[in-house]
């Protein structure tokens, strides 16, 4: 059985110039200790997806669905049990480190804060486990940094403090949103390293989310996906590089920049157009304004998910790796 | 922290240094001679040349002022229209005034404070509305007209607390009895600017990355704004309280004049009211004085709360 | 929608105002205060026609009298009549409230303006000495201020206007710091123009919303500024009117005459009230995150 189980997700905002359908009937499933990406450009929701499971969305927010943790309908728990969840089975980490962490407080104590109130560790005891922590993120001189201040530490170290934070209950879930995405492009290797090393270690499942696909080869097994609140692909991380079906991850692809030693270097393909407003559910494919192979019925239809290869959903009336459909 | 601590302290020094100046000037600035001003109305000629001697008024002026400088470092800031020496006056009454602005300010971050907290918590409930109301009526209502009304109300119809006048501390019961009104009249006014720059800094606290970390962790609500957010808020509140500062010394000289209580507030209206000038040269200067130092105090408290500065 | 529809009919400016009326007449809180505030001055103006009786008019024979039809709101401890010692006290408040600000703002904006476009050491200077002296208090400066001059409606002026200042010269200088960093300041250097046209036709036009806001709340503060002046006796000199000395006299009286004690107080509650409400309507409408 899988360890989180999600269907027909919606979240809508109700802002003041009306309604934004931030996420349409999403659904995706995640197994113990695997690694599932969730790529997709700003704002289509790949973010609120999740922060809308253990409710971290403001009061404009209405979420519908389901989501089955281990058997419990997150979106019916009370407040107050949803409190026992976040942090202790399903943890998150942030893209900015700087203003994630509480600048008044030090490492010891945030991280501290966490084990005290989930695992009723004492003072002493909760310094101990906070010093284990940190010596599993790889920080060095660890004693030291439990004493210092957010802002004596550096980007890369902030956030393996906010990791050591997420995983000091030792949850099932790791949530980690764009987490590299803030920091210099030399330490964003040493970070992602530390993640996949990190759940290997501890078996906690990942949900990587992010904008950026080389991350994603980097760590997923499996890949989701999102285009304009839906989902639009799912398969394996291998399965989706070497076979994308979906135009929209095909151009995703297509512009990634691959300098090849020896030939002419092609022009990065763009996706022309833009996404399209999250006012109103679009009523065909959402897609359709920016694909090359629109029709009639795309426009008209809004396009199911469907195996078009084992175990590799597309929502899509003309999936193909060629243009073809 | 070092640097921060000595540039302020530079600054008050300064300060000090130009208000000194300011209000030896000011003396000499009035029309007549200043002798007279400074002691000798009867314009008796042996205390004329007695008080020119002292000042040294026959001097240029840098020398009189740096007499007058050492003179005041010494403690003669000179003597009152009825002979009393300046300094003991006002030290006397001093503490007085102190125990009112202390009070005054222990009522207004109980209500002030956590009326903030909550109205932000509540952005545009009932709760905010009833508590940004309040504020503002606090901010409009002249705290000495307040004071007028307490006394009719409390005083004058229910007999309930005296209608002014101080006790001492060695009757604390009786003591708290005359303070209960002044301070409570100073206070809300105090309050409602506390309780509006608490909300405005908590509206943005309550957004900030590190409050969804806090909620992401698992933390009771009540942690999350009180230990995360409203912890922020206070120290940049902090901030702010100096400039308030000011506003509360002028508060204590009108509520001491309204409840009659003879401190170093009622001391500064008599004082101009009668034309005793050596007596408003001390009162500005130690007025001047203190307000620097307070701000000096207020900015020790804000590096030590806020760890950018403390440890760097 | 009409908003679009007049677009191509008027100018940018004139399209804002437009939203700028919408936006206030959505704020009844604010209109109310706008309301109050026009009364006020109107009042004060007018006050010679309006008064039933003239601010010094004693009547022996109704000494602390309670309402009547001859005295709407009774006389005070020498026959005055009430209502119209309030009506001409609206005067002395109102011009100590408006001079005041206009006096701050007069001293503030250039030396603001100033230090924000050429920043600097005389910058640095500026900012620092206001930084300490943006609170001090300004009754002190009063007390100063009268004992040298001698107290009076315009000393107490005076020392309201120089005591606003700092605070308005460090909002000045903040607007200059960030209006001068707008594209079209290098702009119009390359077109050559000089530091005054840059500063009197780009920055200044742009900061006076800002401004009227200060404005607005400032009066408030000089209205009951004067007010407590007055009372303290650093002000209005008896037997002349003002909010302030009323409530001195009021304050001998609280026994026998309550009421008189009221009545001023509520004055300066209303006006300030008025002003502050209407204050925060317009920084409510002038701010770019408003969206209604």
């Amino acid at each position: 059985m899988p360890l989180l189980e999600v269907s027909d997700l919606s979240v809508r905002f109700d802002t003041d110039d009306g309604p934004v359908h931030a996420v349409d009937r999403m659904a995706f499933t995640l197994d113990e200790g695997e690694v599932l990406g969730i790529v997709g450009e700003s704002g289509c929701g790949k973010s609120v997806t999740c922060m809308s499971l253990v409710r971290l969305l403001p009061e404009t927010a209405t979420i519908s669905g389901r989501a089955l943790f281990d058997g419990t309908d997150l979106l019916a728990l009370s407040p107050r049990r949803l409190q026992r969840v976040r942090g202790r089975e399903i943890s998150f980490v942030f893209q900015e480190p700087m203003t994630s962490l509480n600048p008044v407080f030090t490492v010891e104590r945030q991280i501290g804060e966490v084990l005290r109130r989930h695992l009723g560790l004492s003072r002493r005891a909760a310094r101990k486990r906070a010093l284990e922590l940190l010596r599993l993120v790889r920080i060095p001189a660890p004693e030291r940094r439990l004493d210092e201040y957010p802002h004596q530490l550096s980007g890369g170290m902030r956030q393996r403090v906010m990791i050591a934070m997420a995983l000091a209950c030792d949850p099932k879930v790791l949530v980690a949103d764009e987490p590299t995405t803030a920091l210099d492009v030399t330490i964003q290797a040493g970070i992602l390293d530390l993640m996949r090393d990190v759940s290997e270690r501890l078996g906690t499942a990942v949900i990587l989310i992010t904008h950026n696909l080389g991350v994603v080869a980097d760590l997923a097994d499996r890949v989701v996906v999102m285009y304009a609140g839906r989902k639009a692909e799912e398969a394996a991380a291998l399965e989706l590089f070497a076979h994308p079906q979906h135009p929209y991850t095909i151009g995703l692809l297509g512009a990634i920049p691959r300098p090849a030693a020896g030939e002419r270097p092609e022009r990065l393909q763009e996706i022309p157009g833009r996404v399209p407003s999250l006012r109103e559910l679009p009523v065909g494919c959402a897609f359709a304004d920016r694909c090359p192979r629109a029709d009639e019925r795309t426009r008209t239809n809004v396009p199911q998910l469907a195996e078009v290869r084992p175990e590799h959903l597309v929502a899509c009336f003309h999936p193909g790796e060629n243009g073809a459909g | 922290m070092g640097g921060f601590l000595l540039r302020k302290v530079g600054a008050a020094l300064v300060v000090l240094v130009i208000a000194s100046m300011l209000v030896f000037a000011g003396v000499r600035a009035i029309p007549g001679n200043p002798a007279i001003a400074l002691g000798a109305e009867d314009r008796d000629p042996a205390l004329i040349a007695q008080i020119k001697h002292k000042y040294m008024l026959d001097r240029p002026l840098p020398v009189q002022y740096a007499h007058w400088v050492w003179l005041a470092l010494h403690g003669d800031l000179g003597a009152t229209q009825s002979e009393l020496p300046v300094a003991h006056t006002i030290v006397q009454r001093l503490p007085i005034s102190l125990e009112l602005a202390v009070l005054s300010l222990v009522v207004s971050v109980l209500i002030g404070i956590p009326a903030g907290v909550i109205a932000a918590v509540r952005r545009g409930r009932p709760e905010d509305y009833v508590a940004t109301t309040g504020a503002l009526v606090g901010l409009s209502v002249p705290h000495f007209w307040l004071g007028l009304l307490f006394i009719i109300w409390f005083a004058v119809d229910l007999h309930w607390l005296p209608a002014g006048g101080y006790v001492t501390l060695h009757h604390p019961l009786s003591n708290l009895e005359h303070m209960v009104m002044p301070a409570i009249v100073l206070g809300t006014g105090f309050a409602a600017v506390l309780m509006r720059q608490m909300r405005s800094s908590m509206l943005s606290t309550l957004n900030a990355d590190y409050v969804r970390t806090a909620r992401a962790k698992g933390l009771s609500e009540r942690a999350v704004v009180w230990r995360h957010a409203a912890r922020n808020s206070l120290i940049t509140v902090t901030t702010l309280l100096g400039l308030q500062l000011g506003a509360l010394i002028s508060g204590v000289v009108v509520t001491e004049t309204v409840f009659q209580i003879a401190g170093f507030g009622q001391l500064t209206i008599l004082a101009v009211n009668q034309r005793d000038y050596p007596l408003i040269q001390g009162v500005v200067l130690v007025t001047a004085t203190a307000y620097v130092v307070v701000n000096l105090l207020v900015d020790v408290v804000y590096s030590l709360l806020n760890p950018r500065i403390r440890v760097t | 929608m009409s908003a679009v529809d007049t677009a191509s009919l008027t100018s940018p400016r004139a399209r804002r105002r437009i939203i700028l009326r919408k936006r206030f007449l959505r704020r009844p809180m604010a209109v109310a205060g706008l309301v109050v505030v026009v009364g006020l001055t109107i009042v004060a103006i007018f006050a010679p026609w309006i008064a039933p009786y003239k601010a010094g008019a004693t009547d022996f024979n109704a000494l602390l009298a309670h309402s009547s039809s001859k005295h709407l709101l009774g006389t005070d401890f020498l026959g005055r009549d009430e209502l119209s010692r309030l009506i001409w006290g609206a005067r002395a408040s109102m011009q100590a409230g408006f001079f005041a600000t206009v006096l701050a703002m007069v001293i503030a904006v250039p030396i603001g303006l100033v230090a924000g476009y050429y920043r600097g050491w005389v910058d640095t200077v500026i900012a620092r000495l206001t930084d300490v002296l943006l609170a001090f208090p300004f009754l002190i400066l009063a007390v100063g201020l009268s004992a040298i001059l001698g107290p009076s409606l315009l000393n107490a002026t005076l020392a309201l206007g120089i005591g606003a200042a700092p605070a308005l010269i460090r909002v000045a200088r903040g607007e200059t710091l960030a209006l001068r960093e707008e594209d079209y300041v290098p702009a119009a250097i390359a077109n050559g123009a000089s530091d005054a046209t840059i500063i009197f036709k780009h920055i200044l036009p742009n900061m006076t919303s800002t401004l009227l806001v200060q404005a607005t709340v400032t009066i408030p503060l000089a209205i009951v500024g004067e007010a407590v002046l007055s009372f303290l006796g650093l002000g209005v000199q008896p037997p002349a009117p003002s909010w302030g000395t009323m409530l001195q006299d009021a304050q001998s009286y609280l026994s026998q005459a309550p009421r008189l004690a009221v009545y001023p107080g509520l004055a300066i509650v209303v006006a300030a009230l008025a002003f502050n409400v209407l204050g925060d309507g317009l920084r409510d409408i002038f701010d770019p995150r408003t969206t209604r």
